[in-house]
């Protein structure tokens, strides 16, 4: 065996010394700046001083008490939503179209695609949906189509209204006092005029508390016939704060007050008002995928398929069905509302990020988490924003909602409970780690599990811990709870049986099973059985006693949380939904699905199968008659 | 010692006071010495060596503290999804600011590896070559590649031809720079420069296609270099794991031998006999509020197994008249490697064959050929679930072939007459065999028992002989303990009296198992619990670490290159820990941790068993490591 090589001595150099001790920090400086300063290319940026008024960051949500030159009042939700320059084009008419070209510098008589596509994905926009109860009970949606630039934010589209050049809201090269006149063509034909003009910059008070850094806009818009003068604050950190709006066609003026207020960083809630029956819909660029014939056949058949067709739309949370919709969330922050009858987007909310729980509904009000660390209420029937909660930390598991409590665990590892009128925290629970795992409520306790590895029993009206029981492993899945038991299973392995009447501080075990991987799903029952996936295994144990009923082994990669539909326990696999009996485990099926689906959802009748995909597919199976 | 000339009632605070002196000097002595030992000395190091070892370990502080405090990026800065690494049961999300952080601590861990390899000897030298090409060069071409499409800059040849030109150039400086002395300076800024290449275009690749997509590549990228990475630190964490014991074994060492040097006997059964009264007060106590369970008898049942096992090892080591070395550390790192390096070889393949993949998908034409494609990611696809297959299947009989591996050092120790070595290899084999057969699934799973049931028959155990042994004898003989003793580091000391011995196996079982109060889920220490292991043993094993090995120098592995390959390991480690955590990957922390806990039960437990065994002799430096007394190819196994 050779030793280290023969080194000639020498003797020690400059580069020895400081020198090369400089020289080597240098390096060290020079490659870490080299680093930081590529990545700085796609860090996330402090706002500009015109952004720091104008938030445009997707889920920005907003509430406003709209009041009315006659003594009425009425309410009007926004929310904000940032659009890559792939998706832009659906959003867009060909009026539209051909005034973003112009604003974008794309010359149209000598159109190059490539460099036409290079233009529109260098860009930002920004898009705002707003919907309007109406004094009749019915509401109105309008859809507000952004050009955000370095120093200006303009409207590029109104409703179904286009600005060549765009109508700008705000110029951050305007100083007080100072007044900008544009004029311009609407729809290619209708010339406009418009004058913005920066009064001041103030503090202003709203029914969602007062807001100290706020600059006073006058916008004036004359066509012939018509003209509109509006006197909008844009404060700093959360966009319009007010606004008082008149026009030839409407006389009085209209004040738009901030209610509710859900930015990054702050959240003001103010109590919303009653949920609203359907009475509209809404439709959106999507599209039918396919649409199957049906069969005769007996058992699962697919009926059709859907896909929303933007960018980054991945479905990444259970596909739950309410309603006549079907309610996910997809990668790129938006909560869908599907109408099942009409195949088509009812409604769509956008949030700051990703959307990892399955929304839940109670009482006409959907409430959803994202990684944007905020918790949201809607109205079921339109979308719109009712509160937000804000915690520490991203928001990965569903909401869980009884009584007037709604219950959210965030990853800064504390358990929030909120009233469900207003979002205002009743209580909150610090748990020793982060909390991935959906609140479950059963009786009068609240059992949530946490990365810490523990499950900890609350009391579901004051937060008292009643009591928590400690594995050896992180717990991301939510307990599943049959008369006295709670079942939950670590990634430690092992599925425990605890008994919820448990007395002691420490939570009693019934019975526990050793599992030989990491527990990441929830434990299903059903008619005294326990159902269990694994990375490749299903298992069916006794309830009471943690026997092994069954055991099925999978040739590949099992997904998710089995479904028992029937006498049938379903499961995702890579490229099929299985079947197996329930009662005994044999296969009864195999459902080909195509390509690796994400999740998958049963309708409350349990007629109807939905299976998502992570690239935004949707899948609907119905169960024939005949099928077992 | 009574003084005539003092007031009674001054007696009393001059005990107190002389007490307080002798702890005072006895953790001068002891602990802050032995502390300052196991420090690195930088003193006799050049500017340069100085220079890289602070920053070096200043990252690895920092990265420990936003471990410990892993919230605070999370909610001090955007957090960005991490869309591959997210599944059904969980989205993971990562703090923005650790993305450039994570880029520049690995380009500057792989740099030190890279130059302290320079130098040591040629096997290492090529050893670490490899080593880097398959979890450095490779996971960071994966990353470049995992944003190859129609909006990346960079085609296949460019990113190829950079990977193969910075591979040669490091081959070639393998070749020439161990026979040439260049300053240390000029090998480490050259070894930084190719990496932070390599860097440069993973960026310029991901950020452009960032910028066009809007997808978050280069966040999302470093999930899988961490990944690729994963089992190159696994032996680190092994080890980490051991200094938990590693810290019982110094502190129970400190403890008694100051209490050698500065009281008589009698003085030290008294507190042995406080010391074992108070914890049997405490257990009584913790049995009586919460009973004894059907299932604590079980566990108790199988620690008395285990302990069966230990007292026929611990006579047969008696009737040894040699007194053998102790396994040094450098003995257990290479049995930990030789261990996990069947799953390191399984992890490079796999990178590699998932590389070799996704350079046939980015090749020019691919497109045209998605049948050839379609089989090709078919045969990767068998190829990596027949490894993971083997892998699982070797991870789930670890145990046994530990034991194995075991036997096999009793049986070459025995044959050389290594007593100690010997035993080692005993006690290695009956407790991984056992831990095998109690495991759960396995055919004793009802006696399956943890360290704390062994710690309780183990307290009893040493009541006992304290009660029939130590007190008769003390009231028989009422000699002093070796007063005014130094204890002698070389072993050459005479034997320290029973007690002694007894006291530091007390102390060292306490120890091991003060980790009670991380598991209260209402304790203020709980949140800590999953990271107590990692960070404790990282903290531990760099306060220690200039003594064990980097404060020394031999000529395969001189002192500058020990420091290098130690930072650069080290700072690659709690690299890597620290991206999974601030991500709160709960599995990859489950599985760190878990490697942690392996390491403390698989090795770091072995060795306290081994001190039992040994009488406890080795806690007061009388069994110390030698270069004679070592396993016969220790240093050839270092090498």
């Amino acid at each position: 065996m050779e030793n280290a090589p023969s080194i000639p001595n020498r003797k020690p150099g400059r580069l020895d010394s400081w020198w090369g001790a400089l020289l080597v920090l240098m390096a060290l400086l020079g490659s870490a700046a080299g680093t930081i300063g590529l990545w700085w290319r796609v860090a996330p940026q402090q706002p500009s001083p015109l952004e720091r008024y104008w938030p445009t960051s997707s889920g920005v949500s907003l509430l406003y008490r709209v009041s009315n030159p006659d003594g009425t009042s009425h309410y009007l939700s926004r929310n904000v939503e940032n659009v890559p320059g792939q998706d832009i084009l659906n959003m867009l008419d060909g009026s539209g179209f051909l005034a973003l070209m112009t604003a974008l510098g794309v010359d149209l008589d000598q159109f190059d695609p490539n460099s036409a596509q290079q233009a529109l994905l260098a860009g930002e926009y920004a898009r705002i949906v707003e919907t309007e109860y109406l004094l009749d009970g019915t509401f109105v949606t309008a859809t507000t189509v952004l050009l955000v630039e370095p120093t200006s934010v303009s409207v590029l589209q109104l409703g179904s209204v286009a600005f060549d050049p765009p109508q700008p809201l705000l110029d951050s090269t305007m100083r007080e006092g100072s007044v900008q006149v544009l004029t311009g063509l609407i729809n290619s034909s209708i010339p406009y005029t418009a004058t913005i003009e920066l009064e001041g910059q103030e503090e202003l008070v709203t029914p969602a508390g007062p807001f100290e850094d706020c600059l006073r806009v006058r916008h004036s818009i004359v066509v012939p016939g018509y003209q509109a003068d509006d006197r909008t604050w844009y404060c700093a950190g959360i966009g319009i704060a007010r606004m008082e709006s008149s026009s030839t066609t409407s006389p009085g003026t209209k004040a738009y007050e901030l209610a509710s207020v859900s930015a990054p960083g702050q959240v003001r809630a103010f109590a919303p008002p009653a949920a609203l029956p359907i009475s509209q819909e809404w439709g959106e660029h999507a599209q039918l995928q396919r649409d199957y014939p049906q069969t005769q056949v007996d058992g699962l058949e697919a009926r059709w398929s859907y896909q929303e067709n933007r960018f980054n739309s991945g479905i990444t949370t259970p596909p739950l069905p309410v309603a006549g919709l079907l309610l996910y969330g997809t990668q790129n922050g938006g909560l869908v509302a599907l109408d099942l009858a009409q195949r088509e987007i009812l409604w769509r909310f956008q949030t700051g990020s990703t959307i990892y729980g399955a929304p839940v509904v109670a009482d006409g009000l959907v409430f959803v988490t994202s990684s944007d660390r905020h918790v949201y209420a809607l109205d079921l029937s339109t979308g719109a924003f009712r509160w937000a909660f804000e915690t520490q930390d991203a928001i990965p598991g569903s909401p869980a909602a009884t009584g007037e409590l709604v219950y959210v665990g965030s990853e800064d590892g504390t358990i929030y409970a909120l009233h469900r009128r207003n979002g205002e925290v009743c209580w909150r629970f610090a748990a020793g780690g982060p909390i991935a795992s959906t609140p479950v409520v059963a009786g009068r306790l609240l059992y949530v599990a946490s990365d810490d590895g523990a499950l900890y029993a609350l009391d579901a009206e004051t937060g008292t811990p009643r009591w928590a029981f400690a594995s050896d492993g992180p717990i991301t899945a939510p307990p599943a709870i049959a008369g006295d038991a709670l079942y939950v299973g670590s990634q430690d392995k092992t599925l425990y049986a605890l008994d919820t009447r448990t007395r002691h501080k420490e939570g009693e075990v019934l019975w526990k099973f050793y599992a030989r991987e990491e527990i990441l799903n929830e434990p299903i029952f059903s008619e005294g059985t326990i159902y269990l996936a694994l990375y490749r295994d299903i298992y069916a144990l006794d309830a009471a006693s943690g026997e092994k009923r069954w055991h099925y082994a999978s040739e590949t990669q099992l997904y998710g949380t089995p479904l028992r539909l029937g006498h049938r326990i379903l499961i995702r696999r890579n490229s099929d939904v299985l079947a197996l009996d329930a009662r005994t485990g044999s296969e009864i099926e195999a459902i080909p699905t195509g390509s690796s689906s994400a999740y998958a959802g049963l309708s409350s009748d349990g007629q109807v199968l939905f299976v998502s995909y992570f690239d935004g597919r949707l899948e609907l199976f119905v169960v024939n008659r005949g099928a077992p | 010692m009574s003084d005539p000339g003092r007031s009674p009632l001054r007696r009393p605070w001059a005990l107190v006071k002389t007490s307080l002196q002798v702890i005072l000097e006895g953790l001068r002595t002891f602990f802050w010495e032995g502390l300052k030992e196991g420090l690195i000395d930088l003193r006799p190091l050049s500017h340069v060596l100085r220079l890289v070892t602070i920053v070096g370990l200043l990252l690895v502080f920092a990265f420990l503290g936003s471990i410990l405090f892993g919230n605070f990026l999370r909610t001090h800065n955007t957090i960005e999804p991490l869309v591959y690494e997210s599944s059904q049961s969980r989205g993971l999300l990562v703090p923005s600011a650790a993305v450039p952080l994570t880029l520049v601590a690995i380009v500057l861990a792989w740099s030190y590896l890279l130059a302290g390899a320079l130098h040591v000897q040629r096997a290492a030298r090529w050893a670490i070559l490899v080593i880097y090409a398959f979890f450095g060069l490779l996971s960071l071409m994966m990353g470049t590649l995992s944003g190859s499409g129609p909006a990346s800059p960079f085609d296949l040849t460019v990113i190829g031809g950079v990977y193969a030109g910075v591979l040669v150039l490091v081959i070639t400086a393998f070749i020439l720079l161990p026979h040439r002395k260049l300053p240390v300076a000029l090998e480490f800024i050259l070894m930084l420069s190719l990496n932070t290449a390599l860097v440069v275009i993973n960026l310029l690749q991901n950020t452009a296609v960032q910028l066009n997509t809007g997808f978050p590549h280069t966040t999302n990228q470093i999930t899988t270099m961490a990944d690729d990475t994963f089992m190159f630190i696994v032996p680190s964490l092994l080890f980490m794991g051991l200094e938990m014991a590693n810290f019982g074994f110094d502190v129970a060492g400190w403890a008694v031998q100051a209490i050698r040097r500065y009281t008589q006997e009698w003085i030290a059964a008294l507190l042995l006999i406080v010391f074992l009264g108070y914890r049997l007060f405490h257990l009584a106590g913790s049995l009586l509020s919460t009973g004894i369970s059907a299932g604590q008898w079980r566990a108790w049942a199988g620690g008395l197994i285990l302990l069966a096992g230990l007292v026929l090892i611990f006579l047969w080591r008696q009737r040894q008249k040699t007194r053998g070395g102790w396994p040094s550390q450098g003995f257990v790192f290479v049995l930990i490697l030789g261990l996990t390096l069947f799953q390191i070889l399984a992890a490079m393949l796999s990178s590699s064959a998932s590389t070799f993949f996704l350079l046939n998908a980015s090749r020019p034409g691919a497109v045209d050929n998605l049948g050839q494609l379609s089989d090709l990611a078919a045969d990767v696809s068998r190829a990596g679930d027949w490894l993971s297959r083997l892998s699982n299947l070797y991870r789930e009989y670890l145990f046994l072939i530990t034991a194995g591996v075991g036997l096999v050092i009793a049986g070459v120790a025995l044959h050389r007459h290594r007593a100690t070595i010997t035993a080692f290899g005993l006690v290695l084999a009956w407790s991984q065999g056992l831990e095998w057969l109690t495991e759960p699934g396995r055919p004793l799973e009802a006696l399956h028992y943890e360290y704390a049931d062994v710690d309780v028959l183990l307290l009893l155990a040493l009541t006992a002989f304290t009660l029939f042994k130590i007190v008769p004898r003390l009231v028989q003989r009422k000699a002093p303990v070796s007063e005014g003793h130094t204890p002698d580091q070389s072993g050459s000391a005479p034997a320290a009296g029973p007690t002694l011995y007894v006291l530091g196996l007390a102390l060292l079982g306490a120890i091991l198992t003060q980790t009670s109060f991380l598991d209260n889920p209402f304790s203020p220490f709980f949140e800590f619990a999953g990271v107590f292991f990692l960070v404790f043993g990282i903290l531990w094993n760099v306060l220690t670490a200039g003594g064990r090995f980097a404060n020394t120098s031999t000529p395969a592995f001189p002192r500058a290159s020990r420091l290098l390959l130690y930072v650069g390991y080290i700072l690659l480690s709690v690299t890597i820990t620290h991206w999974f955590i601030v991500s709160h990957n709960a599995y990859a922390q489950m599985l760190q941790s878990d490697i942690s806990a392996q390491g403390f039960r698989r090795y770091g437990l072995v060795l306290a068993y081994l001190a039992f065994v040994e009488a406890g002799r080795p806690l007061l430096g009388e069994s110390e490591p030698t270069e004679e007394q070592a396993l016969p190819d220790q240093q050839q196994l270092i090498s």
